[in-house]
């Protein structure tokens, strides 16, 4: 009962009057940026990063775990209201959310969304907040050899295995991770890739690649796509108050139970964020369903299940983020970032040295929560108003955010000129169908993967077997091996089959 | 619809990756490699692993490319279903360019008007007269939130606050 104890203790840091209202900012900026098309968690947190050295790691990190559940409430509103999702994990939403906001049940898809989002993200939260401390006891005896190996597993996860072209995902990783080595070397002290440029010496900060891929890329993309569109769609409007019924009910709870059990584990994989699980879950909602016929004309379980599953994969995201410092997503990479800019690591070492910070985090979960249904059911109506702001004026303020969060990071107009620079990048890579979470995460695991191997090396004495030959490194080296072998081995096999008929 | 079409824009953005990856082999060459202690990897592993990446899956896509496979795109089909269109790129570029020139010379409030109101309009703003006065208070906003409250400095250039 030792975590009951530091969960306790956690509450005693979360209620502060300080702490609550920085949740209470967290979860409404959260909410925010997902409701709002082209801003998501990861950018909100690479903006805000400056900021947040004005207050402390605690309550900055509170911050930042509110705005990751609200943007997964806010981007179902987005997604049922306007058939444009918010953010990614709420793509799935739009498929059932939009089409029972078109049959009239728009305020029973956003209801079972928040309240499923509840559950699953409390659920997720106990969750994290025993699975937790369990693995620390685990990654204390962890050496460089299993970091190594989890770094290659979760980079093979995000590049390789997920989204439709491995070779497109491998390309976004390496990149990222040519980036990351810009600069000064930690270790030997020699400037590398650094062209003769005393700018460079410094490296680039992942924040400028973070707000120039997802911000400037997004705004030049959306640009690009024409002006035909861009008249605010059809924002379906909530005529009146029409709960969930009882049958909506009655369809809707197990889909949350489900969502939540999906969600969680594959929270905790290097699965590349919370979209994985949302499809899992659609998919899974649509083969058990008793009215397979709805799918696709606004089947209510189709919008309980994926937005549960996307709450608890937040919740379970976390629990690498804090254990082993391994971010699975680029929103977490973001968070990683944040703790590192205050000189922290997350790991098992973490939880000994600052558990005020740890399980105050953690207990801030549970408040947000419960802050995000009170703050979602009555006040819907006010966040679907934000959807008609006009996108023109919308993308010209997140440029003019980008570019003072830029410069303020380190005041150096380089600084903003590289973000404009990568935002060309970006936009690249968006128009040729380059996924972009991977160089995101490359970037930030990159030097922990070469500072992990290098150690590895020097307190082996230069022996590599010993990166197969330790039980858990060798193992997770086999499954890496197994996925990106064999898995994209199927795959092949699979196009050749169904493309022999067309054939 | 033909997917064998070969795309050459796509064609040339994967040798530009694999061009990319060449030049930051080239570059890796510069760095003195120490070669002591036990540590055999030494500063010019990882960068050579990650250019090498590049340049291979550069060259891959590409060759696949030449011959008409592009695999589909990972995004929501609907942004592809429009086509690109050059002039509001361009535009939004220029917005760009602009900021970055006026930022040093002019300062904040005024670059991120400019920025602002650029940006609109490569996005299809109809209504300049209507969306400048938001610009303006929507840039002094920030600005006062980041330097007044915030203690962030930002270029203040000829505006006097």
């Amino acid at each position: 009962m030792e975590v009951l104890g530091s969960l306790g203790e956690g509450f005693g840091v979360a209620l502060t009057p300080e702490n609550l209202l920085l949740t209470a900012l967290g979860v409404t900026l959260g909410t925010l940026v997902g409701v709002l098309p082209g801003v998501g968690p990861a950018l909100t947190i690479a903006l805000l990063l400056p900021v947040a050295t004005q207050i402390s790691p605690g309550s900055a990190f509170i911050m930042f775990a509110g705005i990751l559940y609200g943007a997964m409430y806010g981007g179902s509103t987005t997604s049922i209201l306007l058939n444009t999702p918010g953010e990614s994990a709420s793509v799935i939403t739009a498929l059932e959310g939009n089409a029972m906001a078109r049959r009239g049940r728009a305020a029973a898809a956003l209801a079972t969304a928040a309240i499923g989002s509840f559950i699953a993200g409390t659920v997720g939260t106990i969750g994290l907040t025993f699975l937790a401390p369990a693995l620390v006891g685990i990654a204390l005896a962890f050496g460089p050899w299993e970091y190594f190996a989890l770094i290659v597993f979760a980079f093979a996860m995000i590049s390789a295995v997920l989204g439709k072209s491995a070779l497109r995902g491998v390309a976004s990783l390496a990149l990222g991770l040519l980036l990351a080595t810009i600069g000064l070397d930690r270790q030997s002290g020699q400037a590398r890739l650094t062209f003769g440029s005393p700018e460079l010496l410094g490296g680039i900060h992942v924040v400028v690649v973070a707000v120039g891929l997802f911000a400037i890329g997004e705004t030049l993309f959306i640009a690009s796509r024409g002006r035909r569109d861009l008249k605010v769609e059809s924002v379906i409007g909530l005529v009146g108050l029409v709960w969930m019924n009882r049958q909506e009910w009655a369809r809707s709870w197990p889909a949350w139970l489900r969502g939540t059990a999906i969600g969680f584990p594959l929270g905790t994989l290097p699965a590349g964020g919370a979209e994985t699980p949302t499809m899992v879950s659609y998919a899974i909602e649509r083969r058990l369903s008793k009215h397979p016929q709805e799918f696709g004309r606004g089947a209510i379980e189709g919008v309980a299940g994926p937005e549960a599953a996307n709450n608890a994969s937040v919740a379970g995201s976390l629990v690498p983020l804090l254990t082993l410092g391994l971010p699975t997503s680029a929103t977490t990479a973001m968070m990683l970032v944040a703790f590192q800019q205050y000189g922290l690591q997350p790991g098992p070492l973490l939880f000994a040295s600052s558990p005020q910070l740890v399980w105050g985090l953690i207990a801030s979960l549970y408040v947000g929560n419960t802050l995000l249904l009170l703050l979602n059911l009555p006040l819907v109506g006010v966040w679907a108003k934000l959807l008609e702001i006009p996108r023109p004026l919308l993308y010209g303020g997140i440029l003019v955010l980008a570019t003072v969060g830029t410069y303020s990071l380190q005041r150096s107009m380089v600084d903003v000129i590289a973000v404009y620079v990568i935002g060309v990048v970006g936009f690249l890579m968006r128009q040729f169908g380059f996924p972009l979470a991977p160089t995101v995460v490359g970037m930030v695991l990159g030097p922990l993967l070469e500072i992990q191997f290098r150690r590895a090396m020097q307190i082996g004495l230069g022996d590599l077997t010993l990166f197969v030959t330790r039980p858990i490194a060798g193992t997770i080296i086999v499954l890496t091996v197994f996925l990106v072998v064999v898995v994209p081995m199927l795959r092949f096999a699979r196009r050749h089959r169904l493309a022999k008929p067309v054939a | 619809m033909d997917a064998r079409r070969r795309d050459l824009p796509y064609v040339a953005v994967t040798l530009g990756i694999a061009l990319l990856g060449l030049v930051a082999l080239l570059e890796i060459q510069q760095i003195p490699t120490p070669t002591l202690g036990y540590d055999r990897t030494g500063p010019r592993l990882f960068p050579s692993l990650a250019a090498l990446g590049l340049i291979l899956t550069g060259l891959i896509l590409g060759i696949r490319a030449w011959r008409g496979e592009v695999p589909e795109p990972d995004e929501d089909e609907a942004d592809w279903a429009r086509p690109f269109d050059a002039r509001d790129f361009i535009i939004a570029l220029l917005g760009l360019v602009a900021a970055a020139a006026l930022l040093r010379t002019t300062g904040f409030i005024v670059a991120g008007t400019v920025l602002f109101m650029v940006t609109a309009t490569a996005l299809g703003d109809r209504r300049p007269l209507f969306s400048l006065p938001i610009a303006v208070l929507f840039v002094l906003a920030t600005y006062l939130l980041f330097t007044r409250f915030l203690g962030l400095n930002l270029p203040r250039g000829i505006v006097p606050l």
